[in-house]
């Protein structure tokens, strides 16, 4: 299997094929990751389909100094926070009951373990949409997607300082929000 | 102590500080029950939002990705990502219109491929100037090669069978016509044409390549139509005129017919975006091919598409390929620019501002359209280039012209002050503009009724295309007179456009069809072409409108007193 660099290189001599397999390689996680950021479905396959092209336009301009799917994401982020600034529209807890399904009801058969997990990923989803957007993204980026503060930063264009802070309080405004949850499920 | 930055509880949970700021935080969180409290429940808080379930992702991007690239790659100058740095502002683009963008370009590079299986040769020709010989030879070589290998979706589920081909033959009264339907089928169906493609060519056949290399090569019967137009491409006269022969699918015929004229679904405005770097080669009017049977081209008109165009023109020298130039005569009409001119104004700006009434109109155009975004632009374009046709069309029918299929235009978005196009003498601005509006253009179409109207206004100033045709002196001293105010606006208002119509010989461009024309036709043809005029240069800054067309045209036999327009001084521009 070849790996990023290859692709890239195949790319960038036309190689269609090989851009095929950096869009199938990266399609679920960046697509997972910009649902936890917008929230949204369809929203999500807009971005990142853009994000793809933006990127294979662009990618002469790819100097490999991060990770490829570093740079599609920040390349995905600032088409979300574009699309948002035009949009001006937060997505609504409905919004994201549509994306999640809706609230799990009791179902009698369903094990008890399971509805629990569905409800407690209604709450956490409900939580985030809560966040403001510039902190659903760092969480998602720290806490989804394991990036450290120094690729956080790259992606946000932020200081690592301002990562560390604006990460903070992020978990602490999620703390508040998923407050009911804790109080819930105190051992977990 | 009590200064303590909690947000190093954070980064000591990520594993972010430094073995002194840990060490510190070590010593802190011994001491301070609050502070582990919140570590605890931010490691929670980790632990669920990482416990997340995943969505599954229902469709797989990998064919849609490939073909927006691919129509990103159509729009882009250069081909390939490593030469396309230059931001493409296409963020604002969202699937959909992507998505209606990809599905209308394959929609209309298959009809036009069946309509036309010589396309897009005759809008290459139309970019050509001068040329050499000819070289025609089998064309599956030469579609194999340009087929992108990941162009699966153009390959699936597309093929045309022989069965599903009709010949769609029009025809217009002529007297002269003695070929049968039949006759016309066969003379028409010729398979496609070997030549080595330049790179835009290569690209947007590419993405057509999976259907053309489907068609049918070289119907039944097909010898008699090669004597035919084998004969055509030696005596002229031969030919019948005014006819117009289509190729077509069925259903592309039915939708192309039952489509209004009105109809507000046209691919030049889903070309929103970075028009500038479209060509010829790669803009098509679908909408006007599928309403009114045309292939059309358009281009923005700039100085930097002349610059592809000689590009073009370059590439193909190097691959010694050569299209017949066909016998080209130029006619330079002020009034088919006016009428064009005219569409851009009340009803197109009507069109515009209901189309698009949100967005904020910043650039007011000299006319009185308002042109805010790319997308108006090209409704501005598509406009034109409707009314434009419907011109051509009409002087078809009353000037006894017979045109068919082929056009290259090229429009720098008709950013035309209608008063410009006014005789000097006739321009002020409130009558020049209230001449000036024909109609047409509402809904980025024509709106015949009502342009009727104010035709009849107009045509008390100067004649239009919609009249019979001149007798051959008035038409002299119409194009002449058009030529002077021609030269007059322009020195005034410093805007350079016209119209030229270029008219090609209908056999020619019909043996180019023909696999099996002999090189000795073409090179007799060629010899007889005279050389296309060079586009002058275009001054960037200023508005200007330019349009040219390339239109297949009976040979008359009497052309100097019929239909066909004789050369006019404009052919020195």
């Amino acid at each position: 299997m070849k790996d990023d660099a290859q692709l890239i290189d195949a790319s960038l001599q036309g190689d269609t094929v090989a851009f095929g397999e950096l869009v199938r390689r990266y399609q679920g996680r960046l697509f997972n990751t910009l649902l936890k950021v917008t929230g949204s479905r369809e929203e999500s396959e807009d971005v990142g389909q853009e994000a793809f092209v933006q990127a294979f336009v662009k990618l002469g301009s790819f100097r490999g100094q991060s990770a490829f799917y570093t740079w599609l994401y920040r390349i995905a982020f600032n088409i979300s926070v574009t699309r948002k600034r035009k949009k001006r529209v937060e997505a609504s807890i409905d919004q994201q009951r549509d994306t999640t399904g809706d609230e799990p009801i009791d179902e009698g058969e369903v094990p008890t373990e399971q509805i629990l997990r569905e409800e407690r990923a209604v709450l956490v989803h409900a939580a985030m949409s809560k966040l403001s957007e510039e902190h659903r993204s760092i969480l998602v980026l720290r806490e989804m997607e394991g990036c450290c503060y120094e690729v956080i930063a790259d992606i946000l264009e932020l200081s690592v300082g301002t990562v560390r802070s604006r990460l903070h309080r992020a978990r602490l405004q999620l703390r508040e929000e998923l407050n009911e949850l804790f109080l819930e499920n105190p051992a977990e | 102590m009590n200064d303590f930055n909690d947000e190093l509880i954070s980064a000591y949970l990520d594993d972010e500080l430094s073995s002194e700021e840990r060490a510190h935080v070590d010593a802190v969180l011994r001491e301070r029950p609050d502070l582990r409290k919140m570590f605890t429940e931010l490691q929670i808080l980790g632990s669920t939002l990482q416990s997340l379930p995943h969505e599954e992702q229902v469709n797989d991007w990998t064919e849609i990705i490939h073909r927006r690239t691919k129509l990103e790659t159509l729009m882009c100058d250069e081909s390939g990502p490593e030469t396309q740095q230059i931001e493409r502002k296409t963020a604002g683009i969202n699937r959909n219109t992507l998505l209606g963008l990809v599905g209308m370009a394959a929609t209309v590079v298959f009809a036009l491929l069946i309509i036309r299986p010589n396309w897009p040769w005759v809008a290459l020709q139309t970019a050509l100037s001068d040329s050499a010989n000819s070289s025609v030879a089998d064309s599956s070589e030469a579609m194999d090669r340009s087929v992108d290998p990941l162009d699966l979706t153009f390959q699936q589920g597309q093929e045309v069978k022989n069965e599903e081909i009709e010949m769609v033959i029009e025809e217009f009264g002529d007297a002269e016509n003695t070929e049968s339907v039949e006759d016309r089928k066969t003379a028409f169906s010729g398979p496609e044409i070997k030549r080595e493609l330049p790179n835009k060519a290569k690209l947007l056949r590419s993405a057509a390549g999976g259907l053309s290399r489907k068609l049918p090569a070289g119907n039944a019967g097909r010898s008699d139509g090669v004597e035919e137009q084998d004969g055509a491409a030696t005596e002229t006269s031969q030919v019948p005129r005014n006819r117009r022969v289509r190729q077509s699918l069925p259903s592309l015929e039915n939708k192309a017919l039952e489509m209004p004229k009105g109809a507000s679904e046209g691919p030049l405005r889903s070309f929103v975006g970075d028009g500038s770097t479209l060509t010829s080669e790669e803009i098509l009017d679908l909408s006007l091919s599928q309403e009114l049977g045309y292939v059309m081209v358009v281009r923005v008109m700039s100085k930097a598409s002349i610059d592809v165009q000689r590009t073009v023109e370059q590439t193909l020298a190097e691959n010694k390929i050569s299209l017949a130039d066909p016998v080209r005569a130029v006619v330079e009409s002020q009034r088919v620019t006016l009428h064009a001119a005219a569409a851009t104004s009340t009803g197109l700006q009507e069109s515009l501002n209901r189309q698009t009434p949100n967005e904020d109109k910043t650039k007011e155009v000299e006319q009185g359209v308002t042109v805010s975004s790319e997308s108006q632009k090209f409704l501005l374009v598509d406009a034109l280039a409707r009314d434009v046709v419907a011109s051509l069309e009409a002087m078809a029918a009353a000037g006894n012209l017979s045109f068919s299929i082929e056009q290259n235009a090229e429009l720098s978005l008709a950013l035309v002050p209608p008063e410009h196009l006014l005789r000097p003498q006739e321009n002020s601005p409130g009558t020049a503009r209230a001449a000036n509006v024909l109609g047409g253009g509402q809904d980025g179409a024509l709106a015949k009724d009502t342009a009727d109207a104010t035709l009849k206004e107009s045509q008390k100033r100067q004649p239009t295309l919609r009249e019979k045709p001149l007798r051959k002196s008035d038409r002299d001293k119409e194009v002449t007179r058009d030529a002077k105010i021609s030269e007059q606006t322009a020195a005034q208002a410093n805007v350079s456009r016209r119209l030229k119509l270029e008219f090609v010989e209908e056999h020619r461009l019909s043996n180019i069809d023909n696999e099996e024309a002999t090189d000795e036709d073409e090179s007799a043809v060629v010899a007889a072409a005279p050389l296309r005029q060079p586009l002058p240069e275009l001054e960037p800054t200023l508005p200007q409108m330019r349009v040219l067309f390339v239109i297949e045209s009976q040979p008359s036999q009497n052309a100097d007193t019929e239909g066909k327009p004789a050369k006019t001084d404009s052919q020195q521009d």
